[in-house]
């Protein structure tokens, strides 16, 4: 719809900004909710941070692990170089969701607070940002959907094809997102057992991920079997969010004396 | 005492490096990493002994994530479009 947004006559990607403000909304939920888990400003500010940073390096390296054979073709035809590949490479959410709780129980565990008060603080500001990130998407005409009479023409976007009605899957996953942030703001309202607030997001997310790539149309995204890379990642992060419901209190249970 | 004021030093300095090389491509990964060591030593240098160093290692090593972040997403943002198209067209091509 609109890739490029001109701000005092710069050019300024429309993807770019909408990700900028995604984060600004979710640090200041995360600040706003940090006392329900007794976390201390300076820690949550770095943790989300790093957690950012994280959540960058692991969405590239997971584009780039996805587009490799590609890369190699153009490094041996061009000269292309592993760095520039990094630099221009595009961001994969679940890469990013992985890098980011990576380095979020990294930057716990160095600055030595308390890592589940830390993840249930941050967790439920992940579909606001990823919700409003979308819409960013939707802008720039990324992760777009199937071809249907009543979708959207993306003609001026560089990634989506021209001239053809495509299903505005963004805008429905980024409605979808904000129902889930709602619900985790709400279960999030009071201190949770550790792995619970956690199990709430990787089975929301999951669930609305599995159904949503079935009306995606970008194949560069990555196909295996019957189903998409990111459907598989989701039925594993669904049977990891059930795990952290039901089977890990019960092995904190029997670790911690009583 | 010392170690305090090493941790202080030294995320002031990672801060400094970090906000530099944010504007330095393709340096931002650098910068990056560089702001992350330098925040996680502000964090336990302000905990350990508040004072104003420690205090401007934390800030400069925000900033110089921030930076890097948004360099680095503008970069992506543009070129990582252009990269999907392309991957995009070869795998059309086949």
């Amino acid at each position: 719809m609109f890739p490029v947004t001109q701000i005092f006559s710069v050019s300024v990607s429309t993807y770019a900004i909408f990700i900028v403000i995604g984060f600004a909304v979710g640090l200041l939920c995360a600040f706003l909710r940090r006392r329900i888990n007794g976390v201390r400003a300076d820690d949550l500010v770095a943790c989300l941070f790093i957690a950012a940073a994280g959540a960058l390096i692991g969405g590239k390296l997971f584009f780039m692990v996805q587009g490799f054979p590609v890369f190699l073709a153009h490094a041996r035809e061009e000269g292309y170089t592993f760095l520039e590949y990094f630099m221009d490479a595009g961001l994969v959410y679940y890469g990013g969701f992985i890098g980011g709780i990576v380095f979020l129980i990294l930057a716990a565990k160095l600055i030595k607070t308390p890592v589940w008060a830390m993840v249930d603080t941050i967790l439920p500001s992940i579909p606001l940002m990823h919700a409003v990130g979308r819409v960013g998407c939707f802008s720039a005409g990324c992760c777009y959907g199937i071809p249907c009479d009543f979708g959207v023409v993306f003609d001026a976007s560089p990634i989506a094809p021209h001239g053809v009605r495509l299903l505005p899957v963004q805008l429905i996953e980024s409605a979808c997102l904000l129902v889930l942030f709602f619900l985790m703001l709400h279960y999030g309202k009071q201190k949770r057992p550790p792995g619970k607030v956690l199990a709430f997001y990787l089975v929301g997310y999951g669930i609305i991920r599995f159904i949503l790539e079935f009306f995606r149309y970008d194949a560069i995204r990555g196909i295996y079997g019957a189903l998409s890379i990111s459907q598989w990642i989701s039925l594993g992060l669904i049977a990891l969010g059930a795990f952290f419901w039901f089977l890990f209190p019960q092995i904190k249970r029997k670790k911690t004396p009583a | 005492m010392e170690n305090k004021n090493t941790f202080a030093v030294v995320s002031l300095v990672l801060g400094i490096i970090a906000v530099v090389f944010a504007f330095i491509t393709p340096l931002q990964i650098v910068g990056l990493i560089c702001g992350i060591v330098g925040l996680v030593l502000g964090v336990k240098a302000r905990k350990m002994q508040p004072s104003g160093m420690a205090t401007a290692g934390f800030v400069l090593s925000i900033i110089g994530i921030i930076l890097s972040l948004i360099l680095l997403i503008v970069i992506v943002a543009c070129a990582g479009m252009f990269v999907a198209g392309s991957l995009a067209m070869a795998n059309m091509l086949g």
